[in-house]
Order: structure tokens, then C-alpha cells, then sequence
């Protein structure tokens, strides 16, 4: 990818396009085949994404760096909540997840009290199994000290 | 052929004239007085400049190779497809303006 200052914003640019005009009017076609250092002389430079957690930050602001003639982003921290609402947001979505599992089997219990048809053994072993990984996993979340742990801890059951 | 033309002959229909243009130092230049149809083949990219520009005069502009050409600020686009970077490529260029130079093109690539 590349980018070029256009009237005083950063215009980022998937590919060059085949026709482009200039500052002083002119038209150029076929610039997509204009090699590297003509598309400097036209303003246009590589955009380099950096490596960061994008869990935790952020990436924004690309701008030209002059010294790594290239286009940047800065990197920055993301507003995350806090340790504790990272905790309960994770925990309903935890217990969310195991509600939508136990609804798979139900239907079993309905007709237990419906028609008095016991339950199938495994479905009752199988539904504990539910809840006993949603209470260890819970235990799990509360017992993490770091936001991007939390973020990324599993709660597929 | 008729009475009248054998005292006064009808001069033949003039044919166009065509031009091989060869860039210099990226720039190729069309002198309009000179030729109807410019042939240039460029071996990289190329500015076109155009001279003495004849008002409503067509001019045809063939650009073999595949490299960016370059056209002077007087001229706007008006029709044509999009350029594509392999195909010989055909300016057509009508001086609207003779006096401050001013253009209209139909541009295209043969595919």
C-alpha cells in the first residue's frame, strides 16, 4: 500500500491508479507503471504498518516520516475498562455461551415434566459437564491479574 | 470528369501525414505544423508537449510502449476508456484554443 499528502490529508492508496493528474494540471496515464522513484517525485510512498497487539493497542495518525521516507502510524494504548468490568463483561459472555449450549438439550427436561420421560443419562452428565467447565472457567477469570488476558481468555465451551 | 474541371483540375483531396516522433530525455514533442498522425514508441515514461497548435485541428497521437505518458496541463480528457498499462495507446487531441493552447483528447487503449 501506499500514500500521498493531498491537499494537506493523507490519501492512502491500495494500488495506483492508471490515470493520475498532478499538482500542476498535467495528466499522466499509465502511472501504474511508473517505477518506485517516480512515484516519489509524485509524492507517493510506501505505508508501513507496524507489528502491535491489537488487543491492547490501537493503531492511528498515519503520517509522513521524512527520516524513513515513509508513511507511519503511531501506535497507542487502547481505553480499555477496567480489570473488573473486563471480568464480568467475560463472565457473561462465558455463562451466555453455556446458556445457548444447555438450550441444545432442554428439551429433554421439558419432557420429563411434561410426559415423565426420564432424561437420557448422558445428557444429564453431559449438561453437568456445562456447568461444572463454566465454574471452573469462572474461577479461571477471576483470578487473572492482565486486561489483554482476559480480553483473549477462551469461553468456548 | 466534367467540363469544368478539365479548365480549372480539382487538386487532390490532401492524404494525412504521419510523423515518427523519438523522445528525447523523456520528453516527446508534437509540432502540430508538422504531421496529422505522431507515431512515438517510448522505453520509459515520457512527457508529451505539443507546439504550433492549429485551431480545430485533430491531431492523432500513438503511443506504443508501456510506460506512463505524461500530458500537458492544456489538455482534458473529455471521452475515452480507461488506459490500461499493456496496449498501444491513441490520443486524439482537438485545439479548442489557439492562442492560450487548450485541448480536448479522447484517449484509449487497444486491448
Amino acid at each position: 500500500m501506499k500514500a500521498r499528502i493531498e491537499n494537506g490529508e493523507v490519501v492512502e492508496y491500495n494500488t495506483i491508479p492508471k490515470t493520475l493528474e498532478k499538482t500542476t494540471g498535467e495528466t499522466i496515464l499509465k502511472a501504474n507503471t511508473l517505477s518506485e522513484e517516480e512515484l516519489k517525485q509524485l509524492g507517493f510512498y510506501d505505508v508501513v504498518v507496524p507489528t502491535y497487539n491489537n488487543v491492547i493497542q490501537d493503531i492511528n495518525n498515519l503520517h509522513f516520516d521524512s527520516s524513513q521516507e515513509c508513511f507511519v502510524y503511531d501506535i497507542v494504548e487502547k481505553e480499555l475498562d477496567s480489570l473488573e468490568d473486563l471480568k464480568t463483561s467475560k463472565i457473561i459472555e462465558l455463562k451466555t455461551n453455556a446458556n445457548v449450549k444447555l438450550a441444545e438439550t432442554d428439551w429433554f427436561l421439558l419432557r420429563k415434566a411434561e410426559k415423565n420421560i426420564e432424561v437420557p443419562g448422558d445428557v444429564t452428565i453431559s449438561r453437568d459437564g456445562i456447568r461444572s467447565l463454566v465454574d471452573s472457567k469462572e474461577t479461571e477469570i477471576n483470578a487473572l491479574t492482565d486486561k489483554e488476558a482476559i480480553i483473549t481468555f477462551d469461553v468456548l465451551l | 470528369m466534367n467540363k469544368l474541371s478539365t479548365f480549372f483540375p480539382i487538386p487532390p483531396k490532401p492524404v494525412g501525414v504521419a510523423h515518427t516522433v523519438t523522445p528525447s530525455s523523456g520528453v516527446a514533442t508534437c509540432n502540430f505544423e508538422e504531421a496529422d498522425i505522431f507515431n512515438i514508441t517510448i522505453t520509459g515514461a515520457t512527457t508529451l508537449s505539443f507546439t504550433n497548435p492549429q485551431l480545430a485541428a485533430v491531431k492523432d497521437i500513438i503511443v506504443t510502449g508501456d510506460f506512463a505518458i505524461t500530458l500537458p496541463a492544456s489538455v482534458e480528457e473529455i471521452t475515452g476508456n480507461t488506459v490500461d498499462e499493456a496496449g498501444v495507446t491513441l490520443i486524439q487531441v482537438l485545439c479548442v484554443d489557439q492562442t492560450t493552447p487548450s485541448y480536448f483528447a479522447t484517449i484509449g487503449t487497444s486491448s
